[in-house]
């Protein structure tokens, strides 16, 4: 029944507390990724059940407050968007960079290995090391995280 | 798309890229590290220490950090798209002039590194010829990864568990309603049922 409704739910009028943590719950079942946002003390078990609860700092109570993950200063829904953006794109950074360094580390680590168990010595001098390292460590989170 | 809450920082795709591509550059800096002298026709550097060092011998380990480097440049450029249909990795290239700048400053310090190193890089000044061919040799990281990507089977990959991704599944349930989920793999669910068997 829930999910008949939640394909063609897009306003819902009058809704009680319990409806509230129903939708969260609801959704959260569906394996979608809930953000809830309110100001209200009746808000508070919706937000606090959402993966990730919004609430107004100058209209909202201390209850809301408390139960939410994220303060919106200027009460204005259109930083929802902003804050959303600045999550996923960081996230993505974190990512991009991860991939690079471990990529590096892994060959860096392999080949300083090998060389010290065949050759006896590593092909790679400390001083040529540093200046891989200079590249994997800071220009690679510079590069990237932009 | 959105991130679940509990979604690993290091995908079941990012594995399979640092993987192959880790086993990409293995191979190929092995091929230079045992093979070089006669890819190049150049003195082995192996077994030369500082003091025996000259100009003749250590242009194969030069060659060696050379394209070692490189292959980090071109991996760089592959650190830009980290997602299985991502395969263009030159997609809005231009759009971000800090990368452009730094990639451009690290061939050219790279370079400069390796003509002027001297001693204390243990680099000797390489011909044209073979900065050409170190470039090449990195440039193949690109073209292996868009292979890697494209047409390895997913069935190679999904034997191992951190390899395993979930799917999106489609298809009308008994209430006749259109269904679109993400099944997750069968020990990431199983994980799961036992993470909310502890909540209870």
């Amino acid at each position: 029944m829930f999910k008949k409704i939640t394909d063609e739910l897009r306003v819902l009028a009058r809704s009680s507390p319990e409806d509230k943590y129903l939708l969260a719950t609801g959704l959260k079942e569906l394996n979608n990724v809930v953000a809830m946002t309110g100001d209200g003390t009746n808000d508070a078990p919706a937000l606090k059940k959402a993966d990730i609860g919004f609430a107004m700092n100058i209209a909202g109570t201390e209850v809301a407050k408390d139960a939410a993950g994220i303060l919106l200063l200027d009460d204005n829904f259109s930083s929802i968007i902003t804050a959303v953006k600045y999550g996923r794109n960081i996230f993505d950074c974190i990512r991009k960079f991860l991939q690079f360094q471990l990529t590096v580390n892994l060959v860096a680590i392999f080949m300083a290995f090998m060389g010290a168990a065949v050759l006896k010595e590593s092909p790679l001098t400390p001083v040529q090391m540093l200046w891989v390292n200079l590249i994997m460590d800071t220009l690679a989170a510079l590069a990237l995280a932009t | 798309m959105p991130y679940p809450r509990d979604e690993y920082i290091i995908s079941p795709q990012m594995c399979i890229n640092i993987v192959t591509n880790a086993i990409h550059q293995i191979i190929l800096l092995s091929i230079i590290l045992f093979n070089g002298p006669s890819i190049f026709g150049v003195e082995s550097s192996i077994g030369v220490t500082i003091e025996t060092w000259n100009s003749t011998n250590g242009v194969h380990f030069t060659i060696f950090f050379n394209i070692f480097v490189f292959l980090q440049v071109f991996n760089f450029l592959n650190a830009r798209k980290l997602k299985a249909d991502e395969i263009n990795v030159f997609e809005g290239f231009m759009d971000n002039q800090l990368f452009l700048m730094i990639v451009a400053a690290i061939f050219i310090c790279q370079i400069f590194i390796v003509q002027f190193g001297g001693k204390s890089f243990q680099c000797v000044p390489l011909t044209m010829h073979q900065h050409i061919v170190s470039i090449i040799y990195g440039a193949t990281m690109i073209l292996f990864t868009i292979v890697a990507k494209k047409f390895m089977p997913d069935s190679l990959f999904n034997n191992v568990e951190i390899f395993r991704q979930g799917e999106v599944v489609q298809s009308y349930n008994v209430d006749g309603i259109f269904e679109r989920y993400y099944r997750q793999p069968a020990t990431e669910r199983r994980n799961s049922r036992h993470r909310n068997s502890d909540r209870n």
